[in-house]
């Protein structure tokens, strides 16, 4: 009886000198607090949520290598996390509170451009600094916000990085066809595509917009067929470039390549097309695959393990985004040694090299001007990484040979 | 260019008729609009997905079986669930259906997930030319047997007497009793036969598109269009309908661009409903029973 209550005593006395070590603890290390209001229920929960842990990756990274240091002192990394319900209205009032209630330093940005537009109203407004890898439409970054910035490639440079293949090969094609379903997404992507092509010289022959969630495309093969381009690019998701790549397919239009902007190494795309896959490319944000290297993680591969275990699944490219906007950050805020957003925002401007996820270089308009988006191709009925070449799993094939 | 835009339509339009040709029996025997009938298209091509993906199995040599999973199903759905709101207004049954709908996609969706699949043989995607013009195996061998099943389901219906009483029964429900015929059961066997059909189509639409569970909701729209287009419960109006509603979406595409396909073709649709209501061949009878 008594050696219970002794047992139980220690275990008591124990716990109280846990508490207060741990209270002095944090008490001796100050705090960086860094808010988000972030999707965690509505449209945008998966999204959101792979944001979040995202950021949360970087937070237990820096914490665990010590903190972030400002002089001699460190600062443990506390992010104050809100649900903003997928909700602009929701996200930009929890915007507000985190800078006037609970004070936080810094913001992470919400996932989605439509979001963000609320929130950095709000950020700017009281100049507290926001780094946003989700917030990638192009008009974010026309309004002259000086405290808002976007590690990731926008939303018009879908295509870029198979145009600037184009561009390498030799021969070098001559004629391009733009088509992809009209939609706002898509319809960017195009239009991009097709600025960046001929202000490289190349010859857009034929653009076709067709309806969303049209149930065939042979109308549209048709018309590229007649215009034979060397190389056709789709601005599209995964369904209709499926079907579009069928259908060129069934009308024998045999161009040197063919370039996607959704990723070609969703297992779907494959298995749908079967060998009328090989040698297609299509552009990605993000691969385990890539070899950029940062202070925590050696190379992606490292971040996907680290964020399976600690997570339990297997991280997309909002997590990867996430966790290098951190880094970033992070890199800011020493370059500045100040806590000051202002200062810190100055140091953004003057800081570039490179995360697991993107290199960077930042524009005084919040822009990345090293985001890279990457190529992968179909080859031998595996997608690998073919352009740009210091990333490259594999050499590209071009001309493609289609049958 | 011409050559090969008729060919487009009408290769097309072949599936059109039949994915639509259901969809208008049924409505003209019961007055009953199945807004599911997307949805057993979808169940056709998963069906033959599947015996192609896991038994190895022809989408050619599967056409009987997703007829028959589908004729099975139809005919349940009429039996055990649309006949006791025969009776009652065609808007329960609008609902019901669109409920069946919603669950067949959402077991669809549990059991295969989102992820697109597609039929991939040997001979998918390969064509042969004649003159300029290319035409994809596929595609021509989807059009025959389309308008084959066509022509036999027309047999069917004016040779047999199952399909007699189906006509009969289109005419005048309260008589057909006193010549011995079941309505009921009539209405099961017409939703079965309606469902195989969709079924027919669902195989035809995955050796051509990549399919997921909601690919049905691409379908519903154009069968509706050309059932009204055809004339509600005709057959030869619905193939008729279905190569004309091809052909519309082919020109349309290759003369204004394609984004002005569906445009097009449902400004035809709304002149034809204006000008000709009862459809290209329908007959002023059919669909007024209900």
């Amino acid at each position: 009886m008594s050696k219970v209550r002794f047992t139980r005593l220690v275990a008591a006395a124990i716990s109280v000198l846990a508490l207060t070590a741990g209270a002095r603890g944090a008490g001796a290390q100050d705090v960086l607090k860094i808010g988000v209001a972030i999707s965690q229920s509505g449209t945008f929960v998966r999204e959101g949520e792979f944001l979040r842990d995202g950021y949360q990756m970087w937070a237990d990274k820096a914490n665990a290598a010590g903190g972030v240091k400002i002089g001699d002192k460190t600062y443990k990394v506390e992010l104050v996390i809100y649900d903003d319900a997928s909700q602009a209205q929701t996200s930009a009032k929890l915007t507000e509170k985190l800078i006037t209630e609970d004070k936080v330093q810094f913001l992470f940005g919400p996932y989605s451009s439509g979001i963000a537009n609320a929130t950095a109203a709000i950020s700017e407004r009281y100049k507290i600094l926001t780094v946003d890898p989700m917030a990638t439409a192009n008009n974010l970054f026309t309004r002259g916000y000086k405290y808002f910035f976007c590690p990731a490639a926008l939303g018009n440079t879908g295509l870029w990085p198979v145009v600037l293949l184009l561009q390498q090969v030799t021969p070098k094609p001559a004629t391009i066809a733009i088509v992809g379903p009209d939609d706002l997404f898509p319809n960017n992507n195009a239009a991009g595509a097709k600025e960046k092509a001929e202000e490289l010289g190349f010859k857009v022959v034929y653009t076709a917009k067709y309806p969303k969630g049209a149930p065939d495309l042979s109308t549209v093969a048709t018309g590229v067929k007649s215009a034979a381009p060397d190389v056709v690019l789709a601005s599209g998701y995964s369904q209709d470039s499926i079907l579009l790549v069928k259908a060129l397919r069934e009308l024998q239009v045999a161009p040197k390549a063919i370039g996607l902007a959704t990723a070609v190494a969703v297992p779907d795309f494959r298995t749908a097309l079967g060998p009328a896959a090989e040698g297609v490319m299509g552009v990605d944000y993000w691969a385990p695959t890539l070899p950029y290297s940062d202070r925590y993680f050696k190379n992606s591969r490292q971040f996907a393990d680290d964020f399976e275990k600690r997570f339990g699944h297997a991280p997309q490219y909002h997590a990867a985004a996430g966790a290098a906007s951190g880094i970033i950050l992070q890199a800011a805020i020493e370059k500045a040694q100040s806590l000051d957003s202002t200062a810190v925002r100055d140091a953004m401007l003057q800081i570039s090299g490179e995360t697991f996820f993107t290199r960077y270089k930042f524009m005084p308009d919040g822009t990345n001007s090293l985001a890279t988006l990457f190529v992968s191709q179909i080859l031998d009925g595996e997608p690998k990484s073919v352009f740009p070449a210091d990333i490259a799993q594999a050499p590209y094939r071009y001309p493609a040979a289609f049958k | 260019m011409l050559g090969q835009t008729i060919v487009n339509g009408l290769l097309l339009g072949g599936l059109y008729a039949i994915a639509a040709i259901g969809f208008s029996m049924v409505w003209g025997v019961m007055g009953v609009i199945n807004m599911a009938h997307g949805a057993f298209i979808m169940v056709g091509a998963y069906v033959s997905y599947f015996a192609f993906a896991t038994l190895g199995i022809d989408p050619f040599l599967s056409l009987p079986l997703s007829m028959g999973v589908l004729f099975v199903l139809g005919y349940c759905v009429q039996r055990l669930l649309l006949n006791r709101l025969m009776r009652t207004s065609l808007l329960l049954s609008l609902v019901l259906t669109f409920g069946l709908d919603l669950v067949l996609v959402n077991i669809f969706l549990l059991i295969f997930s989102a992820d697109l699949r597609s039929v991939n043989t040997f001979y998918t995607s390969r064509s042969f030319a004649i003159g300029p013009v290319l035409i994809p195996y596929v595609r021509l061998a989807v059009f025959v047997l389309a308008l084959a099943l066509a022509a036999g389901f027309y047999l069917f219906l004016n040779r047999t007497k199952a399909g007699q009483a189906i006509l009969a029964t289109s005419l005048d429900k309260e008589t057909v009793r006193l010549m011995g015929v079941n309505p009921l059961r009539v209405y099961a066997l017409t939703a079965g036969v309606g469902a195989a059909l969709a079924g027919a189509a669902g195989t035809f639409a995955s050796m051509l598109f990549p399919i997921s569970p909601s690919m049905g909701i691409t379908f519903i729209g154009s069968v509706f269009v050309i059932t009204v287009l055809g004339g509600i419960g005709s057959i030869e109006g619905a193939v008729l309908a279905g190569l004309v509603y091809g052909l519309i979406q082919a020109f349309a595409a290759s003369l204004l661009g394609v984004n002005f396909q569906e445009i097009v073709a449902f400004v035809i649709f709304l002149v034809i409903l204006v000008l000709r209501p009862q459809g290209l061949l329908g007959k002023r009878f059919y669909g007024e029973v209900a």
